[in-house]
């Protein structure tokens, strides 16, 4: 009888009431030892734990009696590396030292549940038979208490909180809006999340993914907006996952990306909280992982790659304008060098004659051709920006400067390149920067080389047979089925509001409808109701 | 596949875009030239009348698509006709649209060839576009709809560039006096400028994949109707601009058209135009390549038309290898185009008037 209502008290008290994503589903499948069952000997139960955790220094064993209860010896065992020591002593060693003299066996309650319910000061608390559920509870820096003549066991929650102030995200500044960015710490992340949408129906889908991390995954998502076979899809693709370890979300994100060899990310990855709700607000889902500070959303489309969180903070003819910045200096980073040198080898005619004699002047005594000599500039810039990006701070500021001017200025005066060259590049370089995600600069870094690669064989023909080639694959490709190209090719004229430009947000009444949310309107919705004057 | 259901992949503006890319190429340089050697000054109204007689052919083809939603010509003409027959029919279909797409490279490749590389090989350029043309072709139909989509808000732009010459050089009085060329000469000219008009039959290859059919269909219509005002606007400009005998002999009008604007940091604004247009070309070669695949897989019921794709791609590469010279092309192309005219204009009224007398097809269920 017992059993049964423990077990029954067991599914109250796990935190996923669905068995999917339970605990025991985490537990290794057929690992190759096999840990003993829980006895009612103590002595027993600690051998075996001691033999798993053997060589571990920082794993302790506290054995104590009870008063008045000399014959049946406690013992607590944890990892000390994990515990919170302060929580140990004040709420479970002091309650359990003094309290636990009120307990008579008279009562009708067992000891086991009393300390469970009257003695010990920890809000999560649990009863369990299973040794896996020890050996993952210790692992998780939880507190096991072992009664001897009882095979029910208590995992008390003592975790240490090891994690950094909030600070602001480095990649992702702004000049107007939040300056908090998410931690390591994926409860710190999703309270921050928490604080800006209180929201009941903001769900929180916890899996447990990686055989030996055990790394958490946090799923958010509001039920009510998202389309829900896109969370299933998700969860789907997150728990067919099998690998020992995720470390980070980058793990992740190939996971889910459809097309791995693709140049383009198809997941958008933030260190902003409030770009998160923004995203959950418009029918995405966000995935946090424990122990890595950005958050994947998905599914995302490329104009949202060129959009930043300010877009929305500062006014709206300002924002429309930094987006076609964002949009010409990605193509200019894209294609420049190649249009320039494809203009200076193959299409010299059709530049302004005055135009082509500043830009021929001292070429006759360069010793590389153009193609060559463009190639060269730009592996010189990428192995500044790669050697100032591995320095630290100042170090680095100072590596890009000397590399940047010094062989820019020595390699003009040494005749390996010619000045139009260097300014070339130069813009190249410089508008690959305004786009605001790494990610996607990465990409255009690959394409450029693509253009140029084109442009030296076929001209301006080539350059426009690599961006055709470009755009087919951006519209072969799909972010977790939505089509990445969205809302341009499939066009939906009421999201073009929030694409290349931004329209005023009193304009943007709908949700993005590419993500078919349960709910388009973005007002008049929610449980709060409208506010009453 | 074959005669299994087809999948509905296009949205209606997808549909309408692939409409437009595919009846938009090279007759959208040369037609004033058709215009005034057929007719002379009044050639524009030759275009408009030539449109109407179009997009009452299409209506034709809509009519005929409307009885049989779910198929494509190719499976309702073997629904009428038999299997033998319809398939027959099928391949003539197939034939004029690899030989418009191959003839379409070889204009192609020439025009690049004068503009842009001079001394590049044609068969680079063959070879490069074909390769291109091959990496959307083996995808999906949706995904052809939507690079269609880009590229008709690419060059719908390059339209607006047709405005500035006019504003420089036009002269409205090379307009007047209207109808002097003489009606029955104005109605001789229609057919040689039906010639820029091929590719509207695409939409009957097309039509069975549209996700909402009675939309598409008015989407068609309307996509044929912008063409034809864009042609009309286009030769009206290029009248107003250009004295007639030399509308008569440019080649390409529209480009030398396009290189009297200047631009301070370029010296000839036409390879902005010529570039843009390549795109334009690679939307009727591949949208033709598509299509001749589609229908090689439904007259034969083959599975995979990645393998067919693979298969054609010599054989358009061939028509424009062995296509020769500039003017043998230009006689080919019109040989080309005035036999998928003849197919467009009779076939689809002898296969509904079947349909009628064998009461076959009519509603979704057909």
């Amino acid at each position: 009888m017992i059993f049964v209502r423990l077990k029954k008290l067991w599914h109250k008290l796990s935190p996923n009431p669905s068995p999917k994503e339970s605990f025991e589903d985490f537990s290794p499948k057929n690992e190759s030892f096999d840990p003993a069952e829980i006895t009612s000997n103590l002595d027993n139960n600690l051998e075996t734990l001691l033999k798993t955790f053997k060589n571990s220094s920082d794993f302790s064993i506290k054995r104590f009696y009870i008063e008045k209860n000399k014959e049946e010896p406690l013992a607590i065992l944890y990892l000390d590396t994990l515990v919170d020591t302060i929580t140990l002593n004040k709420n479970i060693l002091e309650p359990l030292m003094h309290k636990s003299m009120k307990y008579s066996s008279s009562n009708k309650q067992s000891i086991i549940d009393f300390l469970d319910k009257s003695c010990i000061t920890v809000s999560d608390v649990i009863q369990t038979k299973e040794m896996q559920e020890i050996i993952t509870g210790i692992l998780l820096g939880k507190v096991i208490l072992l009664l001897h003549n009882h095979s029910e066991v208590l995992i008390i929650d003592c975790k240490k909180s090891m994690e950094r102030d909030i600070e602001e995200p480095l990649l992702e500044s702004v000049s107007r809006g939040a300056r908090d960015g998410f931690t390591e710490s994926v409860h710190t992340n999703i309270s921050l999340v928490r604080q800006r949408l209180k929201d009941p129906f903001l769900k929180v889908r916890k899996l447990v993914i990686g055989e030996r991390t055990q790394t958490e995954v946090c799923v958010l998502y509001i039920e009510d907006i998202v389309n829900s076979s896109l969370v299933k899809n998700v969860i789907q693709k997150l728990s067919s996952i099998q690998t020992d370890g995720i470390l980070s979300d980058g793990y992740l994100e190939e996971y889910l990306e459809e097309n791995p060899y693709s140049p383009f990310p198809q997941v958008d990855n933030t260190e902003r909280p409030d770009k998160v709700v923004a995203s959950l607000l418009e029918g995405r889902v966000a995935i946090l992982v424990d122990g890595s500070p950005s958050t994947l959303v998905v599914p995302i489309f490329l104009i949202q790659l060129f959009q930043s969180p300010e877009d929305y903070y500062q006014r709206t003819l300002y924002a429309g304008m930094l987006r076609l910045l964002r949009y010409l200096s990605a193509f200019i980073s894209v294609s420049f060098p190649a249009i320039y040198l494809s203009l200076l080898t193959y299409h010299s005619q059709f530049i302004p004659s005055t135009l082509i004699e500043l830009l021929l002047t001292g070429r006759s005594e360069l010793p590389f051709p153009a193609a060559l000599e463009i190639l060269i500039l730009l592996f010189q810039v990428d192995l500044i920006q790669e050697a100032s990006s591995r320095l630290l701070g100042r170090v680095g500021q100072a590596a890009g400067i000397v590399g940047s001017i010094v062989l820019g200025q020595a390699a003009i005066v040494a005749n390996i390149t010619s000045p139009s060259t260097v300014v070339v590049i130069a813009t190249t370089f410089l508008s690959s920067y305004v786009v605001p995600r790494y990610a996607l600069s990465f990409s255009l870094r690959i394409l450029r080389y693509l253009m140029i690669f084109a442009a030296s064989f076929l001209g301006i023909y080539g350059v426009i047979m690599a961006w055709l080639i470009i755009i087919i694959h951006l519209c072969s490709i799909e972010s977790m089925g939505t089509p990445y190209l969205a809302p341009i090719s499939p066009t939906k004229i009421q999201s073009l509001k929030d694409s290349i430009v931004r329209f005023p947000i009193k304009k943007m009444v709908n949700r993005p409808s590419e993500l078919n949310p349960k709910k388009l309107v973005r007002k008049g919705e929610s449980i709060h109701g409208t506010r009453k004057k | 596949m074959g005669q299994e259901k087809n999948d509905p992949a296009l949205t209606p503006f997808q549909f309408f875009s692939l409409l437009f890319g595919g009846m938009l190429g090279f007759g959208s340089l040369n037609i004033s030239r058709f215009a005034t050697v057929a007719v002379g000054r009044d050639g524009w109204i030759s275009v408009l009348l030539g449109g109407i007689i179009v997009m009452i052919n299409t209506l034709v083809f809509i009519g005929l698509s409307k009885r049989f939603p779910e198929k494509t010509i190719i499976q309702y003409s073997k629904i009428i006709l038999g299997k033998f027959l319809g398939g027959a029919i099928g391949l003539l279909f197939v034939i004029s649209a690899i030989f418009i797409a191959g003839l379409t490279l070889a204009i192609t490749a020439f025009i690049i060839n004068s503009w842009i590389l001079t001394f590049t090989p044609p068969y680079i350029i063959y070879i490069t576009m074909l390769l291109v043309s091959l990496y959307v072709c083996i995808k999906d139909l949706k995904i052809l709809g939507r690079v269609s989509v880009i590229l008709f808000f690419l060059h719908i732009i390059f339209f607006f560039l047709f405005i500035p010459p006019v504003t420089q050089m036009g002269n409205l009085k090379n307009l007047f006096p209207i109808g002097k060329s003489g009606w029955i000469n104005i109605l001789k000219g229609i057919p040689s400028i039906l010639y820029c008009f091929a590719g509207y039959e695409l939409i009957s290859i097309f039509y069975p994949y549209a996700q909402e059919k009675k939309k598409s269909a008015k989407v068609g219509l309307l996509s044929i109707s912008i063409l034809v005002m864009i042609y009309t606007f286009a030769v009206i400009t290029q009248i107003i601009t250009f004295p007639l005998d030399y509308l008569k002999k440019a080649w390409v009008p529209s480009v030398n058209f396009i290189s009297i604007i200047s631009v301070p940091f370029l010296e000839r604004l036409d390879i902005i135009f010529i570039s843009s247009w390549i795109y334009v070309f690679f939307k009727v070669i591949s949208s033709f390549y598509y299509a001749a695949t589609l229908e090689i897989q439904q007259i034969f019921n083959v599975k995979n038309r990645k393998f067919i794709c693979v298969l054609i791609a010599p054989l358009i590469f061939s028509i424009a290898f062995f296509s020769g010279t500039i003017n043998q092309i230009d006689r080919f192309t019109f040989v080309a185009t005035s036999y998928t005219l003849g197919l467009s204009l009779t076939v689809p009224i002898i296969l509904l008037g079947l349909s009628f007398l064998f009461k076959k097809g009519g509603g979704p269920n057909a």
